[in-house]
């Protein structure tokens, strides 16, 4: 029982940081001029 | 290219980077982007970004791949020699854009005057020049990989090879604005680690840069992806420095009116410079 629960809280903390990992991921735009050839 | 394969290999993310492609038709317009704020980075020609910066533009070339001109001036089969396209239409993606900067390069060598001799049309961008070359309605048009390759399985033919004439260009230039290097170096140096870390993997894995190219350019013709990792890998630069010479050929060609622009102000080798001092592009190559 004492285990599982350890494995949740576990589970949880690696799930926040996770998010926090995503949440700092800076976000830009790139524009390239390429295209597949059968795209037109 | 380098970038479709940094972002297969996830590197980007691995420097805390996610990024969004957006595809626009020539070079002109992603200039404009940029400018406009749609984009912070951009893969684009350099004869695009001269005349905007002859116009007081804030744009700075940071980074290419490759710096031998990969062009080729690709015709319908009925023309044997560029002065065959005397009276007739050829194609460009847009007007400033690289393939008019090449398109108008062939001519002049040539003896032909592309303000008197052809009428220019814009298709919009290289799959669009090629249905409309395939369909009749334009004789020539400046191709890249794998593009010409593709032309050629149309039945088109390959009239000119440019790097046979001593071109140079900075391939797959990464541009961006010298405020946005300002505003957030860190980020700008971020995506140009990826960025290299995407040239070596090209270079060292072949399998991997096939794959990736071929899933994002829908190609399954292995002819056609090998013919384009040969032609890359061939080429790829160790460090991603821009050329110099290739800005000033576009400036002395005269193609696109008279200018006034160092070529030394468009480039910012500020970035490249600190990757090699710090010894990040040798880690890379020994990875």
């Amino acid at each position: 029982m004492k285990t599982a629960f350890c494995a949740l809280i576990c589970f949880l903390s690696a799930s926040i940081l996770l998010d926090k990992e995503l949440i700092a991921q800076e976000r830009i735009t790139v524009c390239f001029t390429q295209a597949p050839p059968e795209a037109g | 290219m380098i970038p479709v394969i940094a972002k297969e290999a996830k590197y980007f993310e691995r420097e805390g980077i996610t990024v969004e492609y957006v595809r626009v038709g020539g070079s002109t317009r992603i200039v404009a982007a940029l400018l406009g704020g749609s984009a912070q980075i951009i893969h684009a020609g350099e004869p695009a970004v001269v005349p905007a910066a002859q116009r007081g533009a804030d744009v700075v070339i940071v980074a290419a791949f490759c710096n031998a001109a990969q062009h080729r001036l690709i015709v319908r089969p009925e023309i044997k020699d560029v002065r065959d396209l005397k009276g007739k239409p050829v194609g460009i993606t847009t007007f400033g854009s690289t393939s008019d900067y090449i398109l108008r390069f062939a001519l002049q060598k040539y003896g032909l005057d592309p303000n008197k001799d052809v009428s220019i049309l814009q298709t919009g961008g290289q799959p669009e020049g090629l249905a409309a070359m395939s369909a009749g309605k334009i004789f020539a048009q400046r191709m890249g990989f794998p593009f010409h390759l593709k032309a050629q399985q149309m039945g088109m033919r390959e009239l000119i090879d440019f790097s046979q004439l001593g071109l140079e260009e900075n391939i797959g230039a990464m541009i961006t604005t010298r405020s946005f290097i300002a505003q957030r170096r860190g980020t700008v140096l971020r995506y140009l680690r990826a960025y290299v870390r995407g040239m070596h993997r090209f270079k060292s894995d072949k399998e991997f840069a096939k794959k990736s190219y071929g899933k994002f350019a829908q190609i399954n013709d292995e002819a056609l992806l090998e013919a384009n990792w040969q032609e890359y890998a061939s080429h790829m630069l160790r460090s991603p420095r821009p050329t110099i010479r290739g800005i000033q050929q576009v400036i002395d060609s005269g193609t696109l009116g008279k200018v006034d622009v160092k070529p030394e102000r468009l480039v910012d080798f500020s970035l490249v410079d600190e990757l090699e001092r710090t010894g990040f592009i040798d880690a890379v190559y020994k990875e």
